[in-house]
């Protein structure tokens, strides 16, 4: 927020004779993140510019800030030594991240800059999809033997590179096995030549590096763990994912949701190219588009004499549909965020269902009685009034408890598919509602034999 | 894990003596024990509640949903409750309080020793989703001139070791200074002052600040703990990660459901009823939105649509296409907003670059359906199957792209009269665009003249 009221960027860089000096220290002054947004607005020949008078310490945390695309950008502009000092300043994912986004021989130059310590921490994360609990851990963490004490802990964690990850003590055998846990404040509450063997907690959740990051988020949220420990098969330890990277998983995954329920691929974003965007949101609604135009084949084919008695009918489709889709939308979005955070589990699926459905009827027999007595309003000079109202009634029912039942159920057996439940609900959610809720309504009004018109009323 | 190990629904358990079953309860954690009270009835939580140790039984009660929790706190024995209370951090017994009884809420407080109490008060103060009112008390605050030494030995004494991960260091007037982690700490001599290597830049916030806000300063910024001030810069508070993870799971919940046209609602815990008056309001006001269509199909068109009953088998498709690609559009500037990564001050940008992408799907979507229109009904005459596929193709494309502009305007012009951008966008989406979208096409097929007769 600060940075909006600061002349802009562009502006200043434009300024004639501003020398490194000067722009090194009005730089200072802004925070890493900051600049970050701020070099959004400037063009990639300035952003060099200013990353070669940045603090290797600042310009690490400002690349981590910047968004993907810009960011390898960069890193391919930025010369050798300077680039060795930021990636030296930079936490191990965070390198792995972009590593993993360079060409091949950009690549190899990055990593001939490392040294071998952390190329050896690097080619541990990268064996990983990037959204798995191996992807996303650090491999900078704190191992020490059970009968280390209080104070050589102390002493150990004194020589570790970066203070950020030694919130934790993790405690290991020869092996590198996983045996307890002490936090930094804990440890601190006992008497220096105490073990660390002795007052470790030896109770504590782990999970292994192929570990889907949305699992790994629901087990630190649900169990309220502040850095997760991933260790192999044989609970060797292998890493840890902190409560920061936690946040930024579940802000990712609860986007994906939200952005997988309006029928996009992933999640879509502004700044991506529109030709990008399009190709995601197509596919849905172009098949969709198919559930809905099957409609236009049964109205058609089989109801087209209900309709050209009664062509007043159609007047009232877009309520029933609307009522039913946003009745639908409603059981879908609970279910989604449900499975999503973990709240709702297997064994109450059926539950969960019943109950979608009962309150799906309720809204349902509510928004029906109210649309039959508005349509015989609206129809009021028609000769099948009656039959009007019976058919609107009775089909937006049919659509609502249809499609609270199909919106609670279909998210729920994606889930036990193995497929994300959020896949592409809401377009769906639609498509089965219109066909089913339209479907009724003709059939209803079939079964109801309209009267021919009578000669052209109108 | 825990279901294997013990399941609490059955009968076998209360055969139990105290010791045997407060061994087996041992073994599941609090969290996982939390879950399983959920298929019991209040008689047996209490039971269990009775021989769990006040540590475990905090921890327990910290993870159950509120109804039970309110139920449960009003029925454990007086000694028990408070042996529990003593055990639980500030924001959470405040939390407990908020949702008793008056005379309840006495009999809680009384269990507490007065440091706490006042603390629990100072947290009341403020609205629940703030700041204020989401900060925990329980911060350790040292003078500059304190050494390394000195600190470590003040946070021995500390009650609560989850909260001293950071250092907060304030003047003689308590105004904050300076911050150190105490991993940090540990990197220095112990004879350094904190004040020579604290950091001084700092973010903090107010007590009245948002929660949604505090949440997205700290991953903003990426901190572990924002510290509260108040005015004076004086130190009342800390919000830790963990409690800003359920801010950020809160408030993603909240944008889902109020998107939706609903409220976030436990859907086993609330009765049908109160999540029936939940949802009702959006679904009957956009409801009678969709009416109108009637109303105008039937007052307006009544001769197009008499001259051409088929025109209405591809309204389903019109307003689908459109709906779809706004609730699209709505998804990504509600969860923009929420994220803080889209601002008002990019409407122009927003309006235009999300028109242009609705207008490129509008036209995929409408050269498709045009054309699949003239084959279901390629039986009619071609000049009735081209002004049917010219009336589907139009305004399939009109819809698409006026939705894409309301379905991103919408949150926009919500969020920028400070409501909520979320409410009810679903919905409301969905009918303007039925609105637009069908009178779109039942204007244009007026003006081509369509007759089917």
């Amino acid at each position: 927020m600060m940075s909006e009221e600061n002349p802009t960027l562009a502006e200043l860089l434009e300024k004639e004779g501003l020398d490194r000096e000067t722009l090194r220290t009005v730089l200072a002054s802004v925070h890493p993140v900051d600049l970050a947004e701020l070099l959004d607005d400037v063009d990639l020949d300035d952003r060099v510019r200013i990353f070669e008078v940045l603090e290797p310490e600042v310009a690490a945390q400002v690349l981590a800030a910047m968004p993907h695309d810009y960011k390898v950008e960069l890193v391919e502009k930025i010369g050798e030594e300077k680039l060795s000092g930021i990636i030296d300043k930079m936490p191990d994912n965070a390198v792995a991240d972009i590593l993993d986004h360079l060409p091949h021989h950009k690549e190899k130059q990055v990593l001939d800059q490392v040294d071998t310590n952390k190329a050896v921490d690097l080619k541990v994360l990268r064996q990983y999809p990037p959204n798995t609990a191996g992807g996303r851990m650090t491999r900078n963490f704190v191992a020490v033997p059970a009968d280390t004490t209080a104070r050589q802990v102390i002493q150990q964690i004194q020589g570790a590179v970066d203070p950020h990850t030694v919130d934790f003590i993790y405690v290991t055998d020869e092996q590198e096995r996983l045996q307890g846990i002490s936090s930094l404040a804990r440890l601190m509450l006992h008497k220096p030549d105490e073990k660390i063997g002795s007052f470790m907690r030896k109770e504590f959740s782990v999970v292994g590096p192929t570990t889907d990051q949305e699992e790994v988020a629901r087990l630190a949220q649900k169990y309220r763990i502040r850095a997760v420990p991933v260790v192999d098969e044989e609970r060797k330890m292998l890493g840890v994912v902190t409560l920061q990277d936690i946040v930024e998983v579940i802000q990712h995954e609860a986007s994906e949701d939200m952005h997988k329920m309006a029928g996009s691929f992933q999640v879509d974003s502004m700044d991506t190219p529109v030709w990008r965007r399009y190709s995601r949101r197509l596919p849905w609604l172009l098949l969709t588009l198919g559930g809905e135009l099957v409609i236009a084949v049964v109205i058609s084919k089989v109801f087209r004499t209900t309709l050209e008695k009664a062509v007043v009918l159609s007047a009232f489709m877009p309520a029933i549909a609307a009522a039913g889709g946003n009745v639908g939308l409603q059981s879908t979005t609970l279910i989604v965020r449900g499975l999503g955070m973990g709240t709702i589990r297997a064994a109450q699926f059926m539950k969960v269902v019943l109950t979608e459905l009962r309150l799906g009827t309720f809204l349902g027999v509510t928004c029906g009685l109210a649309s039959a007595v508005i349509a015989m309003l609206i129809e009021r000079n028609h000769q099948d009034v009656f039959k009007i109202g019976v058919a609107v009634f009775l089909a937006m029912i049919s659509a609502t408890v249809a499609t609270s039942f199909g919106g609670a159920l279909g998210p729920m057996i994606l889930h036990r598919l193995k497929l994300d439940p959020a896949t592409a609900c809401g377009p769906f959610v639609t498509m089965f509602n219109d066909l089913f809720g339209t479907s009724v309504y003709f059939f209803i009004a079939s079964l109801l034999n309209f009267s021919l018109p009578v000669a052209q009323a109108v | 894990m825990s279901d294997q190990e013990l399941n609490l629904s059955g009968e076998e358990w209360k055969g139990l003596d105290r010791d045997t079953l407060r061994t087996v309860l041992a073994s599941v954690h609090p969290v996982d024990l939390a879950e399983l009270l959920d298929d019991v009835d209040l008689e047996d939580r209490i039971r269990v509640f009775e021989v769990l140790d006040p540590q475990v039984a905090a921890q327990v009660l910290a993870a159950m949903p509120h109804d039970y929790k309110v139920e449960l706190v009003d029925k454990i024995g007086e000694e028990k409750l408070g042996g529990i209370i003593d055990r639980m951090p500030d924001n959470a017994i405040a939390d407990i309080i908020d949702h008793l009884p008056l005379h309840k809420e006495k009999r809680v407080l009384s269990n507490v020793e007065s440091e706490k109490a006042a603390d629990i008060q100072a947290l009341r103060k403020y609205p629940a989703n703030s700041a204020g009112g989401r900060m925990t008390r329980n911060f350790v605050t040292v003078p500059e001139q304190a050494t390394a030494r000195q600190i470590i030995q003040q946070i021995q004494g500390a009650v609560d070791p989850h909260t001293v991960d950071f250092i907060y260091v304030t003047d003689e007037a308590g105004h904050l200074k300076g911050i150190s982690s105490l991993a940090r700490l540990m990197l220095h001599k112990p004879d350094e002052k904190v004040g020579d290597f604290m950091r001084k830049e700092i973010s903090f916030v107010g007590p009245t600040t948002d929660q949604e806000e505090v949440a997205r300063l700290a991953q903003k910024y990426r901190i572990r703990a924002v510290p509260v001030v108040d005015a004076d810069m004086k130190m009342i508070g800390v919000v830790s990660l963990q409690d800003i993870v359920e801010v950020i799971q809160q408030e993603a919940s909240e944008d889902m459901h109020k998107m939706a046209g609903s409220v976030v609602a436990d859907s086993l815990h609330t009765p049908t009823f109160q999540r029936y008056k939940m949802r009702l309001p959006w679904i009957l006001l956009t409801l009678g939105g969709e009416l109108s269509i009637a109303v105008i199909i039937s007052k307006v068109f009544g001769n197009t649509l008499e001259k051409a009953a088929i025109l209405s088998a591809f309204m389903p498709a019109i307003t689908a296409a459109g709906g779809n690609v706004g609730l699209q559009c709505t998804t990504l500037i509600v969860r923009g907003l929420g994220m803080g990564t889209i601002k008002f001050s990019q409407l122009m940008r927003v309006i235009l670059t999300e028109l242009r992408l609705g207008m490129m799907l509008g036209v995929t979507c409408g050269i498709a359906a045009a054309g699949a229109a003239a084959l279901i009904e390629h039986h009619h005459p071609p000049k009735v199957v081209l002004k049917l596929g010219i009336a589907v193709f139009l305004a399939m494309v009109s819809a698409t792209g006026a939705t894409s502009v309301v379905g991103s305007v919408e949150p926009l012009v919500l969020h920028r009269f400070k409501f909520d951008p979320a409410t009810a966008c679903g919905p409301f989406v969905t009918m303007f665009n039925d609105i637009f979208g069908t009178t779109v096409y039942f204007l244009i097929a007026t003006l081509l003249d369509f007759t089917t007769k």
